[in-house]
């Protein structure tokens, strides 16, 4: 019995190690092809019109909503950020989801609000809306006081309120510059019946501790795969720290949110599939946006868990928002992350087990560190050198070298560690502050029928 | 077998070791080169402004500039070409014949026929600046007008921008007819360019675009004549103002406030708003209150006590702009009950104050 099992211990060890050996190599490929399709841009460029933009009454207006979910000092300076971008006609729409009294005081206060005649009768259903706020400041924004109804439904009585024809979602934990919109309307004015959204952004930068590299590694691979190498194929799915512009009018044609940005973009991306007319959601790589590095591991575990969840729940309820098209968009994230690092730590604990018991030949286990180990630092390696083949014009040697060499220690100990975050961000329920699913898979939005 | 595999997964892992280990150690020294490059250039760059301004302020001492364009030519081209924007009159006309002088407009001449998109792109951008001086514009001839066909949209822009600073009232008109056919972005670039152009425009080109058949060509004439946001001299506005296409009139409305307020533009408006969908409703509801159309004010009370939030608010605004009778209307409404009487109110509080009352 023993030496069968022993057998059978080390033929898995061996499967899973030349299965994760060519997953290696498949992400190596799709980095590479994201790397092409940024040499491509960089070397179509794209001029910065942004002076002659800020300035003409062609441009659409844009209504930046923002669900605050407290009145927290941290909040309101994130607000005061929306406030201070620039562009010619930006309306900040802020939903509070079932506030206090005090929290609607400090809101009140904070933005001198007096009431608004404005009604709010979209065409989203949400929880009711129990007041309307406009600021007795020169400022164009509204506050929306709203029944607690949870995150989404605060971001589709955001989509209600807004009267532009563009909506932006900036994520307020990411760092954006004040001319992002007038950034990332450029595309959609190049082609404006075609452009449905607009991705833009950059990967977090490097600073310096083991923590805040392997995070820039992290938002590295991932910017190079759901921005670049996904825009190759009009793919374009929202990386941590991105900037969106969507046309309102699509977001309420999918039936709004149902979720995160991720899951608006896979709906747009399908409905525009199932109506067969040429669309385009556009990849900006431009550093406009990114999202904020990592100090500790304590704040990298939890930017992992949380792209992570809503990575899960996107997968989980993909045939709900995008029909058959949810899994073409969303297999390879679900591959990598959620497939590779049950497999990889299976191999782990199996080759540690069977090496005790005198089952696995260390070859095996050689064999199996190469194809994750050393396959890791190939993966992040690249990642950085086919960023810098891809754009030289920001070429900085050390930065690039301290990345580079940081993918040696990333992979030893903390790919591993990181696996397990992934495992436990993939089954773990949303966070009460994220957006809400719940309606999603008990209730299908209104178009969901259309790309089933 | 375990051998086997081991052997091939060792060979590949090396064979992508090395890969990279050469493309960084290739990176790294081109990083170096380009790091040294532009230490070098931000060293210089100073120095050749400086030399610059002092001509450009009156002295004629180009021993300086000749030496710097013999060694740094590229970099003195940018030099040149960041004075775009501050300098003009003769001041331009001086940057412009120094360019000329040193042959640097003939390099762009020459650089603006290359294959590379890159190398044709930045030609253009230097030509759009130093073309609006005539000596420059000799030299660069046909170039333009056969740039306003390249393939790359950044080329056709820069083409169009020298042509508008240089250009025949022909070749305007062709440059506006190039914008109608682009996207938006052309549109709102070109716009700014040929605001100063506007008034000879609207006699030929302009009414030429809008006469024809063709709505998509009839609303980009009008977004960018919107664009200009000028007093113009258009007749027949009525004529689109009744278009039997909705995007047509749309425009048309937002249009409406910069043209001379004809019996037949007032007569069509007031249709509008009496008549149109909700969005033209709304637009001439904004167009009546800017114009203070008296004749509007039974329509906009239907509005206000009938119409969507928006439309509300926006009849609200424009019966507040027509002191007394406005006010009167809006008084009536606002001692009613629901919606319609909060916007009345609150539309009438701000003309009050905005009236000093």
């Amino acid at each position: 019995m023993m030496p069968h099992a022993g057998l059978a211990v080390s033929a898995v060890v061996q499967a899973l190690a030349v299965l994760l050996l060519v997953m290696g190599m498949v992400t190596f490929a799709t980095l590479a092809r994201g790397c092409f399709v940024l040499r491509r841009m960089a070397l179509a460029g794209r001029h910065d019109h942004a002076p002659a933009i800020l300035k003409s009454p062609l441009v659409p207006a844009v209504s930046t909503i923002a669900v605050p979910p407290d009145a927290s000092a941290e909040s309101l300076r994130a607000t005061r950020r929306l406030l201070d971008l620039a562009f010619g006609r930006n309306e900040v729409v802020i939903v509070l989801d079932g506030p206090s009294e005090a929290a609607l005081d400090t809101w009140s206060r904070e933005l001198r609000l007096c009431p608004s005649t404005r009604g709010i009768a979209g065409p989203l259903e949400t929880a009711a809306i129990r007041g309307v706020y406009e600021s007795r400041d020169p400022i164009r924004v509204v506050v929306i006081d709203k029944a607690r109804g949870g995150p989404v439904d605060a971001w589709n009585a955001g989509v209600n309120a807004a009267t532009s024809p563009v909506i932006a979602l900036l994520d307020r934990t990411s760092e954006f510059q004040p001319e992002v919109l007038l950034r990332l309307i450029q595309p959609m004015l190049e082609s404006v019946d075609e452009t449905i959204a607009v991705c833009g952004g950059v990967s977090a930068p490097p600073a310096a501790g083991f923590a805040a590299r392997f995070g820039a590694l992290e938002s590295l691979r991932t910017w190079l795969t759901l921005g670049a190498a996904f825009a190759g194929r009009n793919l374009t799915l929202p990386f941590p720290g991105c900037a969106l512009l969507a046309r309102r009018s699509a977001v309420v044609e999918a039936g709004g949110f149902t979720g995160g940005a991720l899951e608006l973009v896979v709906r747009l991306h399908a409905l525009a599939l199932a109506a067969e007319k040429p669309y385009r959601i556009a990849f900006l790589p431009t550093p406009v946006s990114h999202s904020r590095t990592p100090a500790t591991y304590h704040d990298l575990r939890r930017q992992v868990q949380r792209e992570q969840r809503e990575i899960a729940h996107a997968f989980r309820n993909r045939v709900a928002i995008a029909g058959p098209f949810g899994w073409q968009a969303l297999r390879g994230l679900y591959w990598e992350r959620s497939l590779r690092p049950k497999l990889e730590t299976a191999a782990y604990v199996l080759a540690v087990a069977g090496l005790a018991m005198g089952w696995v030949a260390g070859a095996t286990v050689v064999l199996l560190l190469l194809s994750t180990v050393a396959m890791g630092m190939v993966v992040s390696m690249a990642a950085v050198v086919l960023r810098e083949v891809a754009d030289p014009s920001s070429a900085d040697e050390r930065r690039m070298a301290a990345l580079f060499l940081a993918a040696i220690p990333e992979n030893l100990g903390y790919r591993q560690l990181r696996n397990l975050w992934l495992m436990a961000g993939f089954r773990k329920p949303p966070d009460s502050r994220e957006p809400s699913r719940a309606r999603t898979a008990e209730q299908p939005p209104r178009a969901a029928s259309a790309v089933s | 077998m375990i051998r086997v595999e081991l052997t091939v997964a060792a060979l590949l892992v090396s064979a992508y070791f090395v890969f990279l280990t050469a493309l960084f150690w290739g990176l790294w020294v081109r990083a170096s080169r380009r790091r040294r490059r532009a230490a070098t250039v931000e060293s210089q760059m100073p120095r050749i402004r400086e030399a610059l301004v002092e001509y450009l302020s009156g002295s004629n001492n180009q021993a300086a500039i000749r030496e710097y364009v013999r060694h740094y030519r590229r970099d003195v081209g940018d030099a040149i070409l960041d004075f775009h924007g501050t300098v003009g009159g003769s001041a331009r006309d001086r940057l412009c014949d120094l360019a000329l002088e040193f042959s640097l407009v003939h390099d762009w001449c020459q650089d603006a026929q290359s294959k590379e998109q890159a190398v044709r792109r930045k030609a253009f951008a230097r030509l759009s600046f130093v073309c609006a001086y005539e000596p420059c514009r000799r030299v660069a001839g046909d170039l333009l007008l056969v740039a306003l066909e390249d393939s790359d949209p950044e080329v056709r822009l820069a083409a169009a921008r020298a042509l508008v600073a240089s250009g025949t009232i022909e070749e305007l008109g062709q440059v506006f007819r190039l914008a109608l056919s682009q996207g938006l972005l052309t549109r709102v670039l070109l716009a700014e360019d040929l605001r100063r152009h506007a008034t000879e425009l609207c006699r030929t080109a302009v009414p030429e675009a809008l006469a024809r058949d063709n709505p998509a060509q009839q609303v980009a004439a009008l977004q960018m004549v919107v664009g200009w946001e000028r007093a113009l001299p258009l007749a027949n506005l009525h004529t689109l103002l009744s278009s039997k296409h909705h995007e047509v009139r749309l425009e048309a409305l937002r249009l409406a406030p910069l043209v001379p307020l004809s019996a037949e533009n007032r007569s069509a408006i007031l249709q509008q708003l009496r008549e149109g969908d909700a969005e033209e409703s709304t637009a001439a509801a904004l167009v009546a209150g800017r114009l203070r159309l008296h004749e509007a004010l039974p329509y906009l009370a239907r509005c206000l006590r009938l119409g969507t939030a928006e439309m509300a608010r926006i009849a609200a605004a424009a019966l507040a702009e027509m002191h007394p009778k406005g006010w009167q209307t809006l008084l009536e409404i606002s001692g009613g009950s629901g919606t319609s009487a909060l916007i009345a109110a609150a539309a009438l509080e701000r003309g009050r104050r905005r009236a000093g009352v």
